[in-house]
């Protein structure tokens, strides 16, 4: 299964580490989740053998992202050499110095193009001697782009209309539904992307500051709707971490009577959503776990609805991955209104 | 049972480190040998040395590091006995400490029958009577080493192999893998769980994944791992009692367009400097040849790693076969940085034909002229050892020992405190 797979324009691109992620927590038994740094051979043939389906209709350079990548298993560069011969418009982008060193890359191709960030990181190395493609080389831009062709060209946002406009747990009206189920259904791979993401920011936010993978105080991820139940599941194996449901929140509220036994004093929790527009369900589950002695950190979700302009806040308790802003709703069409305006 | 059958391993106040193993402990068994003619009587080790019911203050070390060594060693006898060998244990306040140790390390789950799948397989090498295994202080429950042990036969890897037809390198690279993933998953604590190495991580688990394939893979035996750390060093040794380095490169079949198998061997063998026999010379030289060949190769090896440990994390590798050891350090900087120098240019050289920069011819002209350098390199450094050797032993590189110990052995030692560049 190849998960980060992306088409932008003439380019296609493959995220090696959200590869080795999958690799290692779903194929080989010795899961770090996305702490695993190294790329090993599984990763670099799973990619091979992926791209060499393409025949005719080959796009035209392949990116190979080394974000988050630290170190390649020995005498890979023969699989590079493959890839090289079945697209020799190839391009690494985010790549250490010394994985570059490491493959004696630079001896080869010495491409004037490259673009090198202020530490002597490749930002792009081509791997052909002279010219040059425009690629995207940020992973959170190739990401966001991508997600956002798919919500438009795909039959992913449903316009609503009437009664159905009525969001339950906000009262507030809503023009547009986007149906992350279908998402997860549809495109199953992408959204395994989508939550590898989310990890490496809640990764960034709330972990790496802990002192070893084994601490006590390693926060717990809270899930709250059917949804938020399957990207919860994912989220922990990836941060290897624990679970705790607060089934039913929303949208349609239900308390369970034995929900004290699960929240423990002094913990630290951080709520999992599929999609944050008002934050009713969030409010919930955070007064919940304060109540019940718990910490609240904050709060992740794969799309976020940005209500509120970051100059007034700060958004600093919520992560998410794509955020609907002023921007990206141009295209989305997304209204948030009520029977005043009506 | 006569007491004289059973051999101490640890005396006291003296740490048994490699040398003191290499030199003095085989010592010890090789006597018993060729003192016992009788073929029914089977050598039996004691775990320390003297009365244990003494109470007076006595101090009783191992080396972390010799563990792979002794298991080896016991290991062989097994097999020539075919039967696990007697070790003597006593639990008094003397030796709870050794035996706490030990017990930590899994030790006796390796070399005794254990069968439970949360503790490493064992191996019946030994025969002990755990009884003396408790009573344990328990003075802290974090273990900072473990002594592990990899074999061919685990995970049903043989054959896994046999289904591998792309030749040797495929099967390495699948090896490689196989135990990147389980030298996680073994030394977890130590590799991701201990602040002080977290930055080197990813070289330990390379160098550890590359070593145990070279163990399983060439000597056709088991492998004996252990990895150490404390505050100041990470410590690795590896040890197989396989068929070593001379056999193990004499049965290689395809061993490239340009290296010629005991080439630097007998040349260096024709100048030889030092006054030993010939089985000693022997296992000195095969030290060099190994490396030599390594450097010619078109993949990545002992060689790459060596340089890896000295002058990429400062740190020491030694590698022992038979008669001798060789100890690589910064000390040989410079002759280090010459060949690690030369061996980028070949790997380049490899690199550019893969890459299909240049042709055939091309390539042939530069790794003929490379290899010359290459192989006068070597030659060099060699003789500066050999010359250093016999002006004075106890500051060489290379150690020698009477006694032979089959297999090919290999500590790492790498500081903690370096920065990566």
């Amino acid at each position: 299964m190849i998960i980060s797979k992306i088409t932008i324009d003439n380019c296609l691109y493959y995220h090696l580490h959200a590869e080795q992620t999958i690799t290692s927590a779903f194929v080989d038994s010795g899961n770090i989740g996305i702490s695993e740094q190294l790329v090993n051979e599984t990763t670099l043939i799973k990619i091979i053998d992926d791209y060499s389906i393409y025949d005719e209709d080959k796009p035209e350079v392949l990116v190979l992202n080394f974000e988050s990548t630290n170190a390649i298993q020995n005498n890979q560069i023969s699989k590079i050499s493959q890839l090289k011969s079945l697209n020799s418009n190839l391009i690494l982008i985010n790549v250490k110095k010394s994985l570059i060193k490491e493959l004696t890359l630079l001896s080869l191709f010495n491409n004037s193009n490259n673009i090198i960030d202020e530490d002597g990181n490749f930002l792009v190395f081509n791997c052909f001697e002279a010219g040059k493609f425009q690629v995207i080389y940020s992973t959170q831009e190739i990401f966001k782009t991508h997600f956002l062709n798919l919500l438009t060209e795909k039959d992913y946002i449903k316009s609503l209309e009437g009664q159905e406009r009525y969001h339950a747990s906000s009262s507030v009206y809503l023009s547009k539904w986007i149906n992350i189920k279908k998402i997860i259904s549809l495109d199953r791979e992408f959204f395994l992307y989508a939550i590898y993401n989310l990890a490496i920011k809640t990764y960034q936010k709330w972990f790496k500051d802990l002192k070893t993978w084994g601490d006590d105080n390693k926060p717990i991820l809270v899930c709250q709707n059917l949804n938020s139940s399957y990207i919860t599941s994912i989220l922990s194996t990836l941060l290897r971490t624990d679970i705790v449901i607060l089934d039913q929140i929303g949208p349609i509220n239900k308390m369970y009577s034995t929900l004290d036994s699960k929240i423990d004093n002094n913990k630290k929790y951080i709520v999992v959503s599929d999609l944050v527009c008002l934050g009713t369900e969030i409010k919930i589950a955070k007064s919940l776990i304060e109540f019940l002695g718990g910490k609240y950190l904050g709060n992740v979700s794969i799309v976020r609805i940005q209500t509120i302009d970051t100059n007034y806040r700060s958004f600093e308790d919520a992560e998410s991955v794509f955020v609907i802003d002023k921007e990206s709703n141009k295209k989305i069409g997304y209204e948030i209104s009520t029977a005043i305006d009506l | 049972m006569e007491m004289s059958n059973q051999i101490p391993i640890i005396y006291k106040d003296k740490s048994l480190t490699p040398f003191v193993f290499y030199s003095e402990f085989l010592l010890d068994v090789a006597k018993f040998y060729s003192e016992k003619n009788d073929k029914e009587n089977t050598v039996e080790f004691k775990l320390i040395e003297g009365n244990d019911l003494e109470f007076t203050r006595k101090n009783y070390y191992i080396d972390p590091i010799t563990l792979p060594l002794l298991l080896s060693l016991f290991q062989q006898l097994k097999n020539h006995h075919k039967k696990p060998i007697k070790l003597h244990l006593s639990n008094t306040p003397i030796t709870i400490d050794v035996l706490e140790y030990l017990y930590r390390s899994q030790f006796f789950y390796i070399t005794g029958d254990n069968i439970n799948p949360n503790f490493p397989l064992g191996r019946n090498i030994l025969d002990f009577d755990d009884v003396y295994l408790g009573g344990f202080k328990g003075k802290s429950i974090r273990t900072d080493h473990k002594l592990r042990c990899y074999s061919l036969n685990d995970d049903n890897l043989k054959n896994k192999l046999i289904k591998i037809t792309e030749g040797e390198p495929a099967k390495r690279d699948y090896l490689v893998q196989h135990y990147t993933y389980k030298v996680k998953e073994h030394f977890y604590d130590l590799l991701f769980e201990n602040y002080t190495t977290n930055h080197l991580t990813n070289e330990f688990i390379e160098i550890l994944a590359e070593l145990i394939t070279n163990g399983v893979l060439h000597s056709k035996s088991d492998a004996f791992v252990l990895m150490f750390s404390d505050k100041f060093k990470t410590k690795f040794a590896i040890s197989d009692n396989g068929i070593g380095l001379y056999e193990s490169l004499n049965n290689k079949s395809d061993v490239g367009d340009f290296y010629i198998k005991f080439e630097l061997f007998n040349s260096l063998s024709r100048s030889f400097p030092l006054k030993t026999d010939e089985k000693i010379k022997n296992s000195v030289l095969i030290l060099f040849e190994t490396l030599y060949y390594s450097m010619l190769k078109d993949r990545q090896g002992l060689f790459d790693l060596m340089c890896n440990v000295v002058l990429d994390c400062s740190g020491y590798f030694r590698l022992h076969t038979d008669n001798a050891q060789i100890i690589v350090s910064a000390r040989m900087l410079n002759e280090l940085s010459k060949l690690y120098e030369t061996r980028f240019e070949i790997l380049n050289a490899h690199n550019s034909l893969l890459f299909e920069q240049v042709n055939y011819e091309i390539f042939k002209e530069t790794m003929v002229k490379l290899k010359e350098k290459c192989k006068n390199q070597m030659i060099e450094l060699a003789k500066s050892i050999f010359k250093k050797h016999s002006d004075d032993t106890r500051f060489s590189a290379l150690r020698i020992f009477d006694v032979r110990f089959k297999g090919v052995h290999i500590e790492v030692e790498i500081p903690n405190s370096i920065e990566r560049v």
